[in-house]
């Protein structure tokens, strides 16, 4: 029972690292109505994702998402968001 | 050689001893008392014959506490004396044990303030977060943000109104932000000691709704190296935790260290889903090294905490659903909003013996860095606060009644912002410095003190663009007497707080809070007043505890919501307001019938208040019961031996009285149970196995973070402790 005990402290004491740094981003844009409207933008990884969120990212043409026209022009890093990954 | 070079740097090392016997009523020898040595926080165990020995300097009035579990704990005064003979009487009742105060070193049955001691042993029995388990007390609560970010709440009043002590050492790691935990683990904590209400008078400034004083486990006597490793588990969040701990004592040294990992999954609500980002990890460690002949003790102290906390509840969208901040799968991954706390706490106390008088010496310095990530890659907010704290005190008999304790407290806090995409807070320093005087009365069964402290704080910022100046005096009467069965305190305390960086000078986004706080330049420090009454009563099979207490506070700095948005966020003013009132009433009773001598009944109560002139304070706990039955088992032959078995209920009252913009809180009851194992063949062993919330309730503390988003608790939790000694 100690072995046990001592393998899984040993064990859950190096679990549980996260390696993988690459992300889905989008730009979070808010429209008259106050709401979110969410541009796709990628995947970004290390240095890049870095640089997205630091810099931020410039849209080269507007788009269009359901009603609503996201303009193109350069958009801070802190309304770039990029999501979760799966594990 | 080792010795050698100890001598020439320790030439008073020399030994004397202290041995001794311990018996019940009935003059048989019993085994497994506790017997520590307070001062030097050295503990061992009487053997299977009563007998215990300890090879080590005891300083001359050192107090020495013998304790076991089911009877009445005994306390002597060393003086030169090497053997003693103890006799401890069996106890049906144990409503307020007695015990020696690490705060000031006095016995509780002695005290005038109100300060209530528990062993962290009696806190975790069912709860393994520390918080968890404090507000187990009676008059404490926790203000949650899930199950990682916890605060602890006192009599109604936390945050910067708390004061956390670590073995005598403040600690300072961002209080002021609602959703800034406690920051550190159980891990190696012995006890914890509670002064509810102003504290101004020994720990200086801030210490306006109270005090946490948290005191490391003692070191052991001497002979092999000890080793003791915890291992729980909670099913709700898939919650691993361990401890691994080592003690070590050699002639006059003695030595405790000790590591820590822990991590939680996403919880699980009571609907079967996963609250989205209430993950966390934690690891911690501690060491400390403990010297001492019969005038001097010094131990050094080092602690590491660092912990990764999930932000949950957190969305883009104004009114996001339960459904939306939830999932259907169970993640333990670290992701985004994050903090990452990291503290360092290093910490010198000596302890000086000088004839009759004893002087006291503490240096610490410690380290508290907060990151909150919303992005990946880039702080939201990267704050560094380091704080440097010199303390000293010195306690004099001048008569056999009458004793004197004077001291100072030295303080530096440095704030320093990183590069991020907000400050919330700016650069800047706090410089305090303080002194007191308190005068104690004690004379056979009555003990008065009075005590006058005056502080001075100096808040300047780093750019010199401001700079502000606080005094205050605080003072303490405090009233104890204690009769055969009965023991009454009556006390009056002050305290004052001076309002903080975040409160004078915000102006910006707190993303873990969702607000936009906006401080004021012009604030002044709050004032607190408390009236306690606290009566004991105890007798063969029953005791009670009724503690009524009044608390007045003037120029309380409140954060009130405003009608206006910011860039999508509700604007939050710290605005100051008169004639702020906190009253309750807390009781406890212990019941152990004469017919079923292996029951217990434990009930506490706790009512309370708080009023901002003609309305209701915002974010008062709600009223509270708390029902234990425990059951103990004789002890048998049996492979498998069942100590005692729990049953817990505690009621949480509908909470009404609430300010305005504030929504009101349901009722609810929890059940809780458990028991404790031991296995023959497997010695020094324990198990202890159980269920929290067996009903599956979803309910929601008034005092949740997540209250607003109608987020519920954990729901039913399994839970198993192994804990193995070597």
């Amino acid at each position: 029972m100690k072995k046990v005990s001592i393998i899984m402290a040993l064990g859950f004491f190096f679990a549980c690292t996260d390696h993988d740094e690459c992300h889905e981003c989008h730009i979070a844009w808010e429209n008259a109505q106050g709401q979110e409207v969410e541009v796709e933008i990628g995947e970004f990884c290390e240095e890049d994702l870095a640089d997205v969120e630091s810099n931020g990212y410039t849209l080269d043409e507007s788009v269009v998402v359901g009603n609503d026209t996201v303009p193109a022009g350069s958009y801070p890093g802190s309304d770039i968001h990029c999501e979760e990954h799966d594990h | 050689m080792f010795k050698q070079i100890l001598f020439l740097f320790f030439p008073i090392y020399c030994f004397s001893q202290i041995s001794g016997t311990v018996k019940d009523s009935e003059n048989q020898p019993l085994a497994g008392v506790d017997v520590l040595v307070s001062s030097t926080m050295v503990l061992t165990q009487t053997d299977s014959k009563g007998q215990f020995s300890i090879s080590l300097d005891i300083p001359k009035n050192t107090l020495i506490f013998f304790s076991k579990e089911a009877y009445a704990s005994k306390t002597i005064q060393y003086t030169s004396e090497n053997e003693v003979s103890i006799q401890l009487n069996k106890l049906h009742v144990d409503i307020d044990e007695v015990v020696v105060s690490s705060i000031n070193q006095k016995l509780s049955s002695n005290q005038t303030i109100n300060i209530l001691s528990k062993k962290m042993s009696q806190l975790n029995e069912s709860s393994f977060d520390l918080v968890e388990g404090l507000s187990r007390l009676s008059g404490v609560e926790q203000s949650s943000t899930g199950t990682g970010i916890k605060k602890i709440v006192v009599r109604g009043l936390s945050g910067m109104r708390v004061v956390t002590l670590l073995n005598g050492v403040r600690l300072e790691n961002q209080q002021w932000g609602g959703d800034h935990g406690i920051g550190f683990t159980d891990l190696g904590i012995g006890k914890v000691e509670l002064v509810k209400g102003p504290a101004s008078i020994i720990f200086g400034a801030d210490a306006l709704g109270g005090a946490l004083y948290f005191s490391d486990e003692n070191y052991i006597s001497g002979g092999k190296p000890r080793s003791k490793l915890i291992s729980t588990f909670e099913s709700s969040n898939m919650r691993i935790n361990n401890q691994l701990g080592v003690k070590w004592t050699r002639k006059a040294f003695k030595t405790n260290t000790l590591i820590e990992y822990g991590s939680a999954a996403d919880y699980q609500l009571p609907n079967g889903l996963y609250l989205f980002n209430s993950r966390y990890s934690n690891q911690a460690f501690k060491t400390s090294l403990g010297y001492n002949t019969d005038n001097w003790i010094v131990n050094l102290r080092y602690q590491y905490n660092y912990g990764i906390l999930g932000i949950p509840a957190h969305s883009h969208d104004a009114e996001p659903t339960l459904e939306q901040l939830s999932s259907s799968s169970q993640n333990r991954y670290p992701t985004r909003p994050t903090q990452f706390n990291t503290q360092h706490s290093l910490n010198l106390e000596n302890t000086f013996f000088i004839a009759d008088n004893t002087l006291n010496i503490n240096l610490s310095q410690s380290t508290n860095r907060l990151e909150e990530f919303e992005a990946w890659t880039v702080p939201e907010l990267d704050i560094t606060l380091g704080s440097t704290q010199l303390s000293g005190s010195y306690a004099m008999p001048i008569s056999n009644t009458l004793n004197w304790t004077f001291g100072t407290q030295l303080g530096q806090q440095e704030n320093t912002n990183k590069e991020a995409r907000t400050q919330l807070i700016p650069d800047g320093s706090i410089t305090d410095l303080g002194a007191y005087s308190l005068l104690e009365y004690s004379k056979n069964s009555f003990t008065s003190q009075l005590g006058l402290r005056f502080d001075k704080r100096e808040i300047e910022l780093q750019d010199n663009t401001f700079s502000k100046e606080f005094d205050a005096f605080s003072a303490t009467l405090g009233l104890s007497k204690k009769g055969q069965n009965q023991h009454i305190r009556v006390s009056y305390s002050s305290a004052f707080r001076t309002p903080h960086f975040s409160e004078l000078l915000s102006d910006g986004v707190h993303h873990g809070t969702k607000r936009h706080e906006i401080g004021d330049k012009n604030l002044i420090a709050e004032k607190g007043h408390q009236f306690d009454i606290a009566y004991e009563w105890t007798g063969e099979h029953l005791g009670l505890i009724i503690n009524p207490y009044f608390h007045l506070i003037n120029d309380f700095i409140a954060l009130n919501p405003k009608d206006s948005i910011i860039d999508n966020t509700q604007v939050y003013k710290y605005e100051q307001v008169d004639n702020v009132t906190i009253k309750g009433i807390e009781m406890n009773v212990h019941y152990h019938p004469h017919f079923a001598h292996h029951l217990h009944f434990e009930e506490s109560l706790t009512i309370m208040e708080g009023k901002e002139g003609n309305s209701f304070l915002a974010l008062m706990p709600a009223h509270k019961s708390q029902t234990l039955v425990r059951y103990y088992f004789d002890k048998t032959q049996k492979k498998v031996q069942l100590h005692n078995t729990f049953f817990e209920y505690v009621y949480t009252a509908a909470q009404n009285k609430v300010a305005e913009n504030e929504s009101p809180s349901k009722a609810y009851g929890l059940f809780n149970l458990g028991m404790n194992i031991s296995i023959d063949k497997i010695p020094n062993f324990e198990l202890t196995i159980g269920v929290k919330n067996v009903t599956n309730k979803s309910y929601i503390s008034h005092l949740s973070r997540l209250k607003s988003y109608e987020i519920p608790h954990e729901g039913r939790s399994y839970f198993i402790k192994l804990c193995s000694t070597l």
